[in-house]
């Protein structure tokens, strides 16, 4: 069991570090000179060209990646070229939102989805079933942007029960979080369906009824627990959805997270604030995997067995 | 009883029926399914009309700047009403398919046949080739895919090409695993190894047996994606990091519309209800193909 | 011949509502078996023994399958018409069934003791179940205590498993310990009807002889009767009492070991087929002589004799009647070849 966590764990830093070469890769294509960015416009040549040789920009790449990284190691992202401070700064006041709608939103996915799932499969072709399937299929192909602007024109707008735009207390959460969930929870419906009707086929069941166990024990017992394998899986990919999304849904409800950093730093070609809210974003989705990869040991004894 | 009917028909006659046989039984199936079908028929109304209103008006003379006529809500001249400068928010709409609609056929076609090589390649060579294809492919997965998206954006800079180049890449690596593992499932199989030990050429057992019986899973994933990558494209003109104004992307009539939204709701239901539609619409033909193309059901 | 009747299933239709139609599984097959005795159930795949199994159990596909027709008493009661409270108490405790596949049947992330263990549970708790208590008849919470323990290290020692290994999961044996696992939890109740769903086909030949072996020692110690379903005549030969030979959804022939292993007693063309496929070395014949043909479309099955189509003496009344069973004590064979005579 500790050799499998042990294992993980190693393989995780190839991938982290592969994770922020491609980004510090792509992110080096970048545009636009960042030293005349934090001079500004009016700035002398010579001054940004001292500026340019200060900031390790005239190094080459690998010697660049190797310096980034070793500050990065160290917690110094940088200093940020949009409001000249260190970008460890924003970044230390913005994780704590990204990572609680999340939360938020995986939780309420997990609350609706599962059960729903559950009854739709064992009422297969029931009306429940029919129209949750129907609902799920609306909730994939929504457009979570304008989710949030409808629930904002219904609840803030019209009905006022809501805040609209900002991040700073619970209630502000409650839209967004919403509007995040709609979608995993809609594919988390459809898996549990999917997998249980899967694992309903399966011998052990029939086995299961044959031994005279009854109904709700063969589901909640044998079916549930079998098909919870491959729903964590669902759940690892459906957090790491939520946090690409979390970049829209916090610019649609104004909330100061990672995600709308990024987008203010995009517009602003802050590559310092970029690469760091997108290193933090793909090592949260990296470490969620991760976390998917151990439950699964945890549940299933093959996994188990083999790393014994 | 099936024997009885191919005994004494050439090899070349039967793989002709049998073909057929085949796609024609995925399409009864597909036809029978009836959200499939109004999937199917909403795409086609969506493309034709698309196509047919670059012939039949002029854009910039039927959707021009009106600010007499601004915030009008439906009516029979304007069926969606207009927006803030007091444009025909109907006629942008179905404009708006057009480029939607290309963003999403393009890029999963180049996502398709980009993913396609590389992970036929790394599937049917394996060895070190696909050891090296599958960890850059491990990486691109370790970051989600509207991040990628974003990233490649945010070098490249907005507008219709780029966006489109950034969603394509960053789907590649989807593909590559479905074509990976379906080249490398149908590979081991005893009629490839029939093919080769019929002195087959590498490119003709790729090309003529093994494609052809991946295609299941990779049309199926195509659809689905078409749905996910107007959507895609969407969110990122919706936050100004894909088409930019006045181009009329269903993303950005969102946004022009979002300034409106409190008095005049409309103007963000209608292009939303459009992109919504349009995806809902690929999905439920995506399901369908996958249904259709179960072997488990057949 | 000893004992009472423990099983009759009369005239028994079943079916299933597929979508290409209603495939006619089961058409009126009627049966007896005695306590203590072993009926084989022969027949290739489609003939409707798995069906007859899974209709006794009341396990048929929730959505498609049905029995339209007959009736099967289990000790007398007719067990089509329990509820499915009553008929949960039934399954594994009086009637249980060993699947095919060792492979698939047991579940993959419960240990081996927990799966055995769970069936004397499921059975404990059945006398409380007189209260209706939601949470208690739905045997979500299950206690397991000593006397459960060990009763399930005797069953695993009886089937030849070490008690020390009953806290492993199923991946980590064998193919024939996970049937031995299977066996052990259809015993484990002490039931009056086991019925084994071709409890070999899965398993490697020299497996096969040692499950064989163990299931033929442990039916003897516990006198309990069995239901061996199987294509294999080798195994119905060296185990079973009586042998019921199914063809598209009917017993063909019935009869005692003696009875359809004889060569010169009359039989029926399709049994005649099945002795003729199978390799003989005291034979001179050069060729196997296979039975031509497939089975016939079980939605579209011919109204007279089911077999005609692929019988060598098929006669004209062949194709317009179906024929009746001809007795004679224990023997019975439906063929319009001897329906000449009254009596075989």
């Amino acid at each position: 069991m500790y050799k499998y966590i042990l294992k993980r764990l190693l393989l995780m830093i190839p991938v982290l570090i592969g994770i922020s070469f491609v980004i510090f890769l792509i992110m080096s294509f970048m545009p636009g000179n960042p030293a005349r960015l934090l001079l500004g416009e009016k700035a002398t040549p010579a001054a940004v060209e001292k500026l340019t040789e200060e900031l390790g920009l005239n190094d080459p790449f690998f010697f660049r990646y190797y310096s980034y990284m070793k500050n990065v190691l160290q917690g110094n992202f940088g200093i940020s070229y949009r409001t000249g401070m260190p970008v460890i700064y924003e970044i230390r006041a913005r994780f704590p939102t990204t990572l609680k709608l999340a939360f938020f939103s995986i939780i309420i996915a997990i609350i609706v989805g599962i059960p729903i799932g559950i009854l739709s499969a064992v009422k297969q072709y029931s009306f429940i079933d029919t129209l949750s399937t129907v609902l799920s299929m609306g909730f994939i192909s929504v457009p979570p942007f304008w989710l949030g602007l409808l629930l904002i024109i219904l609840f803030s707008l019209k009905l006022g029960w809501v805040p609209s735009y900002g991040s700073d207390s619970l209630k502000h959460f409650i839209l967004p979080a919403l509007t995040s969930s709609a979608c995993s929870f809609a594919t988390l419906l459809r898996m549990t369906r999917s997998t249980i009707l899967e694992v309903i086929r399966q011998d052990y069941i029939k086995t299961a009824y044959a031994k005279g166990a009854s109904k709700p024990r063969v589901i909640f017992i044998h079916t549930l627990r079998n098909a919870l394998i491959p729903l964590i899986t669902v759940i690892g990919i459906n957090f790491g959805n939520m946090l690409g999304g979390s970049i829209i849904t916090e610019s649609v409800f104004g909330m100061s997270g990672l995600g709308n950093l990024l987008v203010l730093s995009i517009r602003s070609k802050d590559v310092p604030s970029v690469m760091a809210s997108t290193l933090l974003l793909a090592t949260l989705f990296g470490i969620v995997n991760l976390i998917v990869d151990l439950a699964y040991a945890f549940i299933d004894p093959r996994i188990k067995f083999h790393y014994r | 009883m099936s024997k009885k009917l191919y005994d004494g028909l050439e090899s070349k006659e039967i793989n002709r029926i049998k073909k057929k046989s085949q796609v024609q039984f995925v399409l009864s199936h597909l036809f029978k399914n009836r959200l499939a079908v109004a999937g199917i028929l909403f795409l086609s109304i969506m493309i034709i009309s698309s196509i047919a209103i670059g012939f039949l008006v002029d854009y910039k003379v039927i959707v021009k700047h009106d600010l007499r006529n601004k915030l009008l809500g439906v009516s029979a001249r304007y069926w969606f009403g207009t927006d803030g400068f007091g444009r025909n928010l109907f006629y942008r709409i179905i404009y708006g398919a057009r480029i939607s609609l290309m963003i999403g056929f393009v890029s999963v076609a180049g996502s398709t046949v980009l993913g396609g090589t590389i992970g036929s390649i790394a599937g049917y060579y394996g060895g070190k080739l696909d050891i090296i294809i599958m960890r850059f492919i491990d990486i691109q997965m370790a970051i989600p895919s509207t991040l990628f998206a974003i990233c490649i954006v945010s070098v490249l800079g907005t507008g219709i090409t780029n966006l489109l180049l950034a969603i394509m890449i960053a789907d590649i690596p989807q593909f590559a695993l479905i074509f990976r593992s379906s080249v490398m499932s149908v590979k081991n199989s005893e009629f490839v190894e029939a093919a080769r030990s019929n002195g087959c050429s590498t490119y003709r057992i790729i090309f003529r047996h093994i494609l052809p019986n991946c295609m299941g899973p990779i049309i199926v994933q195509a659809t689905l994606n078409l749905g996910g990558v107007i959507l895609t494209a969407a969110s990122l003109s919706f936050i100004g990091l894909g088409v930019m104004p006045p181009t009329p992307e269903w993303g950005v009539i969102l946004t022009e519309g979002q300034e409106y939204m409190r008095d005049f709701p409309t103007l963000v239901i209608f292009p939303g209800l459009a992109i919504m539609l349009t995806v809902l619409a690929c999905n439920f033909i995506g399901d369908g193909l996958r249904d259709a193309l179960d072997p488990k059901l057949k | 011949m000893n004992g009472n009747p423990l099983l009759e299933i009369e005239d028994l239709f079943t079916v299933y509502n597929t979508e290409i139609g209603v495939v006619k599984a089961i058409n009126g097959i009627s049966l007896q078996l005695r306590e203590g005795m072993t009926l084989g159930l022969v027949g290739e795949t489609g003939a409707g023994k798995t069906t007859t199994a899974l209709s006794i159990m009341r396990l048929l596909p929730e959505k498609t399958g049905k029995v339209i027709k007959g009736a099967i008493k289990f000790e007398g009661k007719n067990l089509l018409d329990l509820d499915e409270f009553e008929m949960e108490k039934i399954r594994g405790k009086e009637i249980s069934m060993i699947f095919q596949d060792p492979l698939s049947s047991l579940n993959p992330i419960m240990t081996v003791a927990d799966q055995i263990e769970e069936v004397l549970m499921i059975h404990q708790s059945d006398k409380k179940k007189k209260s209706y208590n939601f949470l208690q008849n739905s045997q979500l919470f299950l206690r397991s205590n000593t006397k459960i323990e060990r009763k399930t290290d005797e069953i695993l020692e009886l089937v030849g498993i070490s008690s020390d290994r009953k806290r492993e999961f199923p991946h980590q044996f064998s193919g024939g310990m996970k049937q031995r696992v299977s066996i052990a939890m259809a015993l484990i109740c002490n039931p009056k009807l086991i019925i084994a769903d071709e409890p070999t086909t899965a398993l490697d030949v020299t497996i096969q002889a040692q499950v064989i072996e163990i299931m033929e020692k442990l039916k003897q110690q516990l006198n309990t009767a069995m239901i061996l379903i199987t294509h294999d005549l080798g195994i119905v030969a060296s185990i079973c009492d009586e042998i019921a030979i199914m063809y598209a959804g009917e017993i063909i022939e019935f009869g005692t070991v003696e009875d359809i292993f004889d060569r010169n007693k009359k039989h029926h063309p399709y049994t005649q087929g099945l002795f003729d496929s199978i390799p003989r070395l005291d034979d001179d014949k050069p060729r196997l002589k296979p039975i031509r043909g497939l089975m016939p479309d079980p939605t579209d099955l011919p109204a007279s004799c089911k077999f005609h189509p692929r019988c060598d003496f098929c006669m004209d009344i062949c194709t317009k009647q179906n024929p009746l069973p001809l007795k004679e004590q224990m023997h019975m064979i439906r063929c319009h070849l001897y329906s000449g005579s009254k009596e075989l």
